[in-house]
């Protein structure tokens, strides 16, 4: 037996799979999705507000609600792990799956960047955002519409 | 309910979609819930500041993401009319999917409830000021409504009657 194998038959996979409780799979699908308005949702109103929505909310307020973000993130990254486990074998040799992986990775790179140079900017914490923090916030959106779209498609390739 | 249900299958708008379901209803789905996260996240953004969070930032500033939201909103009133038109039986058996609507009504009443009676004294309300209990409890069913718009919507694939 193969190592996607092995974790898709491992006792904990198939407790999760063929769970016929309401806080089985099904629940945790949906925490996925409760992880995914927050994480994206927080990083679409810092986005917004650096390509010029909203200009009188304050840049520093979002040093102290990434939280949020955070908290999205970590609910998915576990939620993720646990839903990989019931389809090890078709989502581990998928490329859709692995196109959503990277999606997550540049997007959280790119905005854990973006969010680290506005934060010690005084420029851009007074709401003048350079060019280049303007295009990751651009690119940061664009990145997250792909994971979600990348993460929708894994169930129809 | 029968009668809309058949004649809706009739319609064009549901013709084109039965079609063309092949591509059609995984774009419309993942358009969905990039819908979702644009609508829940900036609806969301407002709630917080009405419960009482964010109380350095005042109100208005924060109901200026609000418009943008609406893209959110028509990206899933439009998938979600289309995956009804040309699905109706599906939906309308389920139990699920009516808890789903409902809360969105919930939702809908409770925003419209905060424009016509709140929202004009809140855009007044600057930094450190406190919103009302009305504020934080409009805040409050927003946030829950949406949520278990969502919870609902994810849960009925897995209610669906046979």
């Amino acid at each position: 037996m193969g190592f996607l194998e092995a974790i898709q038959e491992s006792s904990f996979a198939i407790a999760i799979s063929t769970s016929d409780s309401i806080w089985g799979y099904a629940f945790i699908l949906t925490l996925h999705t409760v992880g995914l308005a927050m994480v994206m949702g927080a990083s679409i109103v810092f986005d917004l507000r650096v390509l010029g929505v909203g200009h009188q909310f304050p840049v520093a307020t979002f040093k102290k609600i990434s939280g949020i973000l955070w908290t999205g993130f970590i609910i998915n990254a576990i939620t993720g792990v646990v839903l990989f486990t019931t389809n090890a074998v078709t989502f581990g040799l998928q490329r859709t799956f692995y196109l959503k992986l990277t999606f997550i990775l540049v997007a959280m790179v790119v905005g854990v960047r973006n969010r680290a140079s506005v934060f010690g900017d005084p420029a851009s914490l007074a709401g003048n955002f350079p060019g280049g923090a303007r295009t990751l916030a651009a690119l940061s959106l664009a990145l997250w519409i792909g994971a979600t779209f990348a993460g929708r498609y894994m169930a129809y390739v | 309910m029968s009668a809309f249900n058949n004649w809706l299958l009739t319609t064009a708008l549901s013709q084109w979609v039965q079609g063309n379901a092949e591509w059609l209803w995984p774009l419309s789905e993942a358009l969905h819930f990039v819908g979702l996260a644009i609508l829940i996240g900036i609806a969301g953004f407002l709630d917080l500041r009405l419960m009482g969070f964010m109380k350095s930032v005042p109100v208005k500033a924060v109901k200026d993401f609000l418009p943008w939201s609406f893209i959110g909103f028509a990206l899933v009133a439009a998938t979600g009319i289309a995956f009804y038109v040309s699905q109706p039986w599906q939906y309308s058996r389920n139990p699920t999917w009516w808890f789903k609507v409902f809360f969105i009504v919930l939702a809908g009443a409770n925003a419209l409830l905060f424009e016509t009676a709140l929202a004009h004294r809140a855009m007044t309300l600057g930094p450190k000021e406190e919103t009302t209990l009305g504020m934080k409890l409009v805040g409050a069913t927003s946030l829950i409504s949406w949520t278990m718009v969502l919870y609902c919507g994810r849960m009925l694939a897995f209610t669906q009657a046979d």
